[in-house]
């Protein structure tokens, strides 16, 4: 008998199934919104012009391809932190290490907290799926509550103050700051306030995962409002930072953790902890990502191009979410698109059923995640009216 | 041998760490100080030498004639040709691009179409390749891999050993265990411990072998050694595990230093082997050390068994973090794409840094004081390091009164010494050796 006979085949994510028909399908009427990368009005993939710049002055001032710090490169951390932490990025009591990306950042949080000795979480949903595998993989214990509510199209905010009243002391929170993944359904500023205070009173752990900083207003520093509000109610949390999506690093895997400490004879205890955890997985983080995201952290005036980059991306998705609904009133479509122009980023949540999804696929070569989530970047000027056309035609039941 | 597969995983156990739940704590306040890592202490120390004859010899990468890190003009012209026409920079695979894949498949398994047993097994679907966070993450996925699949969690590894597999072999679940493999007082491989050690134990255990530049020792196996030693991992029915952080470095040509793999392959192909796996980086023999850019490779029993084990890759690495960095591994393809000229451009500035190296060590050699202790290990030795044989107290008073910076275990990272600085380090050694 084969030492392999017991493996069995793990079933795929279902996006990639979602991908390969995709990829199969030919027809010049082809929409695909499936997977959360950002598509340009062409279609096409988008390098930041801030990134291509910094591409250029790295190339010349080639630092190399040398070891750097286990904790990360200098510039990058003191940068990233900046970016997310505004004003507090300088003070002394924020613990920065450089991960792999914002999944790294997730994973090394997870795993830290369980070094603490704290691993109940709490995951609203629906949820990033990854969240589950990785607290898992922390040896962690997920609950839930429900953060989205479907039937309403709105978040379901009791659901969460329940699971923060009853949940235990040192219990761990895992939220998005914004564009939520995968219901773009944010919280408002008064609600993070409620949630911020019972954190602090019910001594409850927030890890923070910000992966699309700046897509829903196309401020960052406007997005990163929670941050700086958890920051000054003066309790421990954790930041898990990604620079995959707002300067469309993706593929290099740039992003930090940040650990805010409030007992700061505990800062060396923190850091060593997240370096042995790091040696032990993969020694450093990859270089070349984070030393492009440096330069355009160090040169003002990359910052300010940055700025402009990630507030036309964002005017992008405003435009888009409003004809997507414009259209939908034209043609009457029957049911209530308003979520389209509340939820923010490059998620539209959009209600539509798993059948729904299906018959997209099989009659009008439209496809999305299976749960209905649809990248709102990947419809432009040249497929907006044929999709629209097409959901409404599967929404009236009326598929051919 | 291998347990079903839980959908949920049970949390893995962690060495070393007391759980508390009590809410009377402070939040972090039994979280332990690690002990900082000795080489980059070293590093650290020596940064803030003012002796301008300062050497150091600590860390693990390759500094040129001038004591400087070098890039490969090779890895720059790719990266030319990358800046050129990379447009955008999406995320690869959970296990990286297949031709990236299919590229260490074939320069290593395949030795670039030398090997028949390995092309063999390529063509029937048998190797797993997932490109990996370098050669650690390599090392940490399979340890992943091996703690929830494979029925035996000990793994025999060489005593010494890289400090790094210990750890995180621990961490992942698994259970290191040493087998005799050098003689300190002796300078020498202690061949004979070494096959007692191994018949020793039970049978089924992982073993850890170093393909070739033996860190820390550099000594490394003949391969009439090899296959002594692979008799009885066949009839123990050990599962090989071979890390090959330093392909290239022992001969200067990557290709000549992976017999291991080759006598490995062959042992598959006639069925006196069922499994194996290959933890492979290119940091060292491309220079792309903070890329992070290397694979882990696993030889199944099936083209089944394959789909399965890269299902189960997937699912491990996803959690952990995505999908690998491409910067690197697009420098990799882009050489290896080009056959005609970038490839043995690479191949011949590799070469040109491992003549360096042995350079260094004949010179080291033909300074040193011969008169009262043997030296001749030096010269056996291979790859990026000279395991000395020197204690502690004569590495610490190398630093003290010499400006010498080494790890404690004796071992100098060579790349460090130089036309300029050999005389010098000669010179503080034997003072150090003589009194
Ligand atoms: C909610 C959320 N968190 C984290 C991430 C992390 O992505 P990455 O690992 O590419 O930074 C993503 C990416 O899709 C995400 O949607
Ligand atoms: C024996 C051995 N294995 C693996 C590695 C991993 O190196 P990296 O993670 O940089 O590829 C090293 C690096 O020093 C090593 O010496």
């Amino acid at each position: 008998m084969s030492i392999y006979s017991k493996l069995q085949i793990e079933p795929a994510d279902p996006i990639i199934k979602v991908m390969v028909r995709s990829a199969q399908d030919s027809s010049p009427d082809k929409v695909d919104v499936t997977i959360g990368v950002y598509k340009d009005e062409d279609g096409s993939s988008l390098t930041f012009p801030v990134v291509k710049k910094a591409k250029e002055i790295l190339h010349t001032n080639d630092p190399g391809h040398s070891y750097t710090t286990m904790q990360g490169i200098p510039e990058f951390n003191k940068g990233a932190r900046d970016v997310v932490f505004g004003e507090y990025g300088k003070n002394d009591n924020i613990v920065t290490i450089q991960t792999i990306s914002g999944t790294g950042a997730i994973y090394m949080a997870t795993n830290f907290l369980t070094e603490a000795g704290w691993k109940d979480y709490y995951v609203g949903n629906p949820a990033w799926s990854n969240y589950y595998q990785t607290i898992d993989f922390a040896g962690g214990k997920a609950h839930t509550y429900t953060h989205y509510d479907e039937k309403a199209q709105k978040i379901d905010f009791d659901s969460l103050l329940e699971a923060l009243n009853t949940a235990p002391a040192n219990s761990i929170f895992l939220l998005q700051t914004c564009c939520h993944n995968p219901t773009g359904a944010d919280f408002s500023k008064d609600q993070w306030k409620t949630i911020g205070e019972l954190m602090k009173k019910n001594k409850l752990i927030p890890i923070l995962d910000t992966a699309y900083q700046g897509f829903a207003t196309g401020d960052k520093y406007e997005d990163a409002w929670p941050v700086r509000y958890f920051y000054e109610l003066n309790i421990d949390f954790l930041v898990c930072q990604s620079f995959s999506k707002n300067l469309g690093l993706y593929g290099e895997r740039t992003g930090a953790l940040h650990v805010v400490v409030q007992d700061r004879n505990l800062l060396p205890n923190v850091t060593s902890t997240l370096l042995a955890l790091f040696r032990k997985i993969c020694s450093f983080a990859p270089a070349w990502g984070a030393r492009i995201a440096a330069e355009v952290f160090k040169s003002e005036e990359l910052t300010k191009e940055w700025d402009q980059n990630v507030a036309d991306v964002t005017k992008r998705l405003r435009t888009i979410r409003e004809k997507v609904h414009q259209k939908f009133v034209e043609l009457k479509t029957p049911g209530d698109w308003s979520p389209v122009l509340v939820q923010t980023g490059l998620f539209w949540y959009s209600g539509l059923t798993e059948d729904h999804i299906e018959q997209l696929a099989v009659h009008h070569h439209v496809y999305a995640t299976t749960y209905g989530r649809i990248n709102v970047s990947g419809l432009n000027d040249a497929n907006i009216d044929y999709f629209c056309r097409a959901v409404d035609t599967v929404v009236r039941g009326s598929a051919n | 041998m291998y347990r079903p597969v839980q959908i949920r995983l049970a949390a893995r156990p962690r060495a070393g760490v007391a759980f508390s739940t009590s809410a009377q704590l402070q939040k972090w306040s039994d979280i332990p100080l690690a002990p900082p890592d000795k080489i980059l202490g070293i590093s650290e120390a020596y940064v803030k030498d003012t002796n301008t004859k300062k050497i150091n010899l600590g860390v693990g990468a390759y500094r040129d004639n001038d004591g400087k890190p070098i890039i490969f003009p090779s890895v720059k012209k790719a990266e030319e040709i990358l800046l050129a026409k990379e447009v955008e920079k999406e995320y690869t695979g959970i296990t990286g691009n297949k031709n990236f894949q299919n590229i260490v498949k074939n320069f290593i398994f395949n030795n670039s179409n030398k090997d028949a047993n390995g092309a063999k097994l390529i063509e029937a679907n048998r190797i797993v390749t997932s490109q990996t966070i370098s050669g650690t993450g390599s090392l940490r996925v399979i340890a992943d891999f091996l703690n929830r699949f494979y029925t035996n969690k000990k793994i025999l590894v060489p005593k010494p050993t890289w400090a790094n597999h210990v750890a995180v072999f621990k961490d992942a679940g698994l259970a290191p265990e040493f087998y005799a493999y050098y003689e300190t007082s002796k300078n020498d491989l202690d061949f004979d411990n070494l096959k007692q050690s191994l018949q020793s134990q039970d049978e089924g255990s992982i073993i850890l072998l170093h393909a070739c530049c033996h860190n820390p020792t550099g000594m490394d196996l003949t391969a009439q050694q090899w296959d002594e030693v692979l008799e009885i991992i066949k009839s123990k029915k050990f599962f090989p595990l071979v890390d090959m952080a330093y392909q290239g470095f022992a001969s200067g040509d990557p290709f000549k230093d992976i017999g291991l793999i080759r006598r490995l392959n062959e042992l598959v192909a006639n069925d006196e082997l069922k499994s194996y796996a290959l933890c492979q980086s290119f940091a060292k023999n491309m220079g792309l050390y903070g890329e992070r850019t290397g694979s882990i490779s696993i030889v199944t029993e099936s083209s089944d068994a394959s789909k399965a084990i890269e299902s189960q890759l997937k699912k491990l690495i996803r959690p952990i973090y995505s999908s690998p960095p491409i910067h690197g591994s697009k420098i990799v393809e882009t050489i290896f794409n080009d056959e005609n000229s970038l490839l043995p451009e690479w191949l011949s500035e590799l070469d040109a840094v491992v003549s360096r190296l042995n350079t260094v060590r004949s010179k080291l050699y033909e300074n040193l004081d011969k008169t009262n202790y043997n030296w001749d290990h030096l010269l056996k030795q291979r790859g990026m390091f000279v395991y000395t044989g020197l204690s502690a107290e004569q590495v610490i008073r190398l630093r003290n009164e010499f400006s010498v910076y080494a790890t404690e275990d004796g071992r100098f990272s060579i790349s460090g010494i130089n036309d300029k600085n050999v005389e010098y380090l000669a010179d503080a050694i034997n003072q150090v050796v003589k009194a």
